[in-house]
């Protein structure tokens, strides 16, 4: 026999809305179904309760009945991204979770013994979870969809049907739980039948035979069978929140403010899957039309969201909205945080969350695109590099630091250490003067340095990507200065000026 | 990495070792050589490098570190060796410096130099 766990939010606009604007909590709040001050009330917070407000009322008649409203309109995208949130939480004690039509969460709870000790440890674990989401959840535990579910909605906060009673415990249930249609409601009640059990002791045959088949599938929701079995969601890649703002916000600190809480629902909903966000996509929809749309990528999957709201910072102040921003939708899209082979005779290095998020700290403070690893590019020029994302750290072969050893061991007191000569690369070359004198190089200068040339080696002449719009052809020369250092420098024949490469170090 | 600044360079050291990174090289020669950082930054990411076991090796072309360095060598070149000179394409082969050791917290400093050879070719 299957255990199901129904996971229901009680007020679920209003605690979907709350979720994003945990400031509003306290104060008197009423969602509507319309913008700019029209429309009805559709869901009220306590505050706006005791101040008079009721579902129903008109905005108008509402904001005359209390001064201090907060009128915000109702958002489906925020209404889809809480129940989401509700499945995330799911996710993480079981793996088959389903999301109802009427926004209502099933999980398995088969197989998941060792995970919790008994089914009320586990429903207080849901709740504990959702609540670390924003979201106050209500759990019922039963052997169906529709017993949990009836559990949740009755229990009002934790119900748990024992395995094989749940027919016994809707029986004395009012027969509205099962939401008849009006029509067949109508006809049952005219025959007597109010309660659950009075419909379950019906034979269906004879109730389809009267009612349809909609009034045979009413009898086997009252024995406690569910119409459907529950069909898992795949684990999302992608995770969305919205926010659509009362008035335009047009400054940078609010708007920051705004996408701090937004990432952090994101991050979290990510890391309750075990996964880091790899990316972020904010878009921003403007005052009188119009939206933009801006990415973010840390350097490696990380699920804290000070570098996303960092990195967010960072890029709105080096490229501000055009516009005053009326809606902020946020995708963070997720991936596996790549785990690490210790080696057996190194030390141990950095744990890949630690690296990952170091990565990202880095990103943020020096750009994306000063960090990484060094990497040829695909062309021919001789300074052709590209920064490549740093995967993390590479074994070095054991031989090179055992031969290195020997070789120092190995060497006599007065022998001589041959190492690699470096050269430190002036990205982007620097422009010098260069004065010939008797068809040689006779004197250099610029970029910080300059003197006489003392010896020179060279020329070296290179050219390429004859076959593009932008060929190259150099005459390259290594020459001593009277100021001590070796440089590399060359002619760039099509342009007709002297740049320095680099100084060997 | 490459910083924009001497004090992006020292944040990204302290977020490197904060990460469990052992070693690392901080390049100083170049365009963030013209900055001087006061000695509070020294001490400061001496105390992360010991907090951490880590070791930072700081190149540059003066002792910059000071008082705050554990051990300091200094690369004195001697002479540079240029091959076929005279000829129609002479070849710069290498450098030969001498390696000294100038400070050493934990032994005696100073003693024999050691001969380097840069080569191009190595």
């Amino acid at each position: 026999m299957s255990r199901i766990a129904c996971l229901l939010v009680p007020d679920l606009c209003l605690m979907a809305h709350l979720r994003l604007n945990s400031e509003l909590a306290e104060k008197p709040l009423a969602l509507t179904d319309g913008r700019a001050g029209r429309g009805r009330v559709v869901a009220i917070s306590p505050a706006a309760g005791k101040a008079g407000i009721f579902p129903g009322m008109a905005v108008t008649q509402a904001r005359a009945v209390c001064d201090a409203l907060v009128i915000r309109p109702i958002s489906s995208e925020a209404l889809a991204a809480a129940v989401s949130t509700l499945a995330d939480v799911a996710s993480t004690l079981s793996s088959r979770v389903e999301i109802d039509d009427h926004d209502v969460v099933f999980m398995d709870c088969e197989g998941g013994g060792l995970l919790w000790a008994s089914e009320a440890e586990l429903a207080a674990m849901l709740g504990a979870r959702a609540a670390r989401c924003g979201l106050p959840v209500w759990v019922g535990i039963a052997d169906s969809k529709l017993g949990a579910s009836v559990a949740a909605r009755e229990g009002g906060g934790l119900r748990i049907v024992p395995a094989g009673q749940t027919r016994e415990f809707l029986e004395p249930l009012p027969l509205v739980l099962l939401d008849p249609d009006p029509e067949i409601a109508a006809t049952l009640a005219s025959w007597g039948i109010r309660f659950i059990g009075d419909l379950a002791a019906l034979p269906s045959g004879a109730v389809a035979h009267r009612l349809g088949s909609a009034g045979g599938m009413l009898v086997r929701r009252a024995r406690g069978e569910d119409d459907t079995p529950l069909v898992a969601r795949q684990i999302p890649r992608t995770f969305h929140e919205s926010l659509v703002l009362e008035y335009g916000v047009d400054r940078l600190e609010p708007l920051v403010f705004i996408l701090r809480r937004l990432i952090e629902c994101v991050t979290s909903r990510i890391e309750l899957h075990g996964l880091g966000c790899r990316e972020i996509e904010i878009g921003f929809d403007f005052e009188g039309g119009g939206s933009d749309l801006r990415t973010m990528t840390a350097a490696a999957p990380t699920t804290e969201h000070k570098i996303f709201v960092t990195l967010a910072r960072a890029h709105l102040e080096k490229c501000p909205p055009a516009h005053s921003v009326t809606k902020i939708s946020l995708v963070g899209v997720a991936t596996q945080i790549r785990p690490t082979q210790l080696d057996f005779l190194r030390p141990s290095g950095p744990a890949p969350a630690a690296l990952a998020s170091t990565l990202a700290r880095l990103a943020v403070l020096c750009g994306p695109d000063r960090v990484g690893v060094l990497r040829r590019a695909d062309s021919h020029r001789p300074e052709a590099v590209e920064v490549a994302r740093f995967e993390g750290l590479s074994t070095p072969k054991q031989e090179t630091s055992a031969g290195a050893l020997a070789s120092i061991r190995d060497r006599g007191a007065n022998e001589r250490m041959v190492v690699h000569l470096a050269l430190r690369a002036f990205r982007p070359p620097v422009a010098l003067e260069v004065f010939e004198r008797a068809g040689g190089l006779d004197y250099v200068r610029g970029g910080g340095f300059g003197g006489r040339v003392v010896r020179r080696a060279g020329p070296w002449r290179l050219r390429g990507e004859w076959w593009t719009a932008d060929p190259y052809a150099r005459e390259y020369y290594d020459v001593e200065l009277s100021d001590g250092g070796v440089y590399r420098i060359y002619r760039d024949v099509r342009l007709q000026c002297w740049l320095a490469d680099g100084v060997y170090d | 990495m490459y910083p924009v600044d001497l004090v992006a360079a020292f944040r990204a050291v302290e977020h490197v070792l904060g990460a469990g990174f052992r070693l690392v090289l901080l390049d100083l020669d170049g365009p963030l050589q013209s900055r001087s950082l006061p000695a509070s930054a020294w001490l400061r990411i001496a105390r992360v490098a010991v907090r951490s076991d880590a070791a930072i090796v700081v190149l540059s072309a003066s002792r910059i570190a000071g008082a705050f360095a554990t051990l300091s060598l200094e690369i004195c070149p001697l002479r540079r060796a240029f091959v076929g000179e005279g000829g129609p394409c002479p070849v710069f082969e290498g450098a030969v410096s001498s390696l000294y050791l100038r400070k050493y917290k934990f032994g005696p400093s100073g003693g024999v130099p050691v001969d380097l050879f840069a080569s191009t070719r190595a």
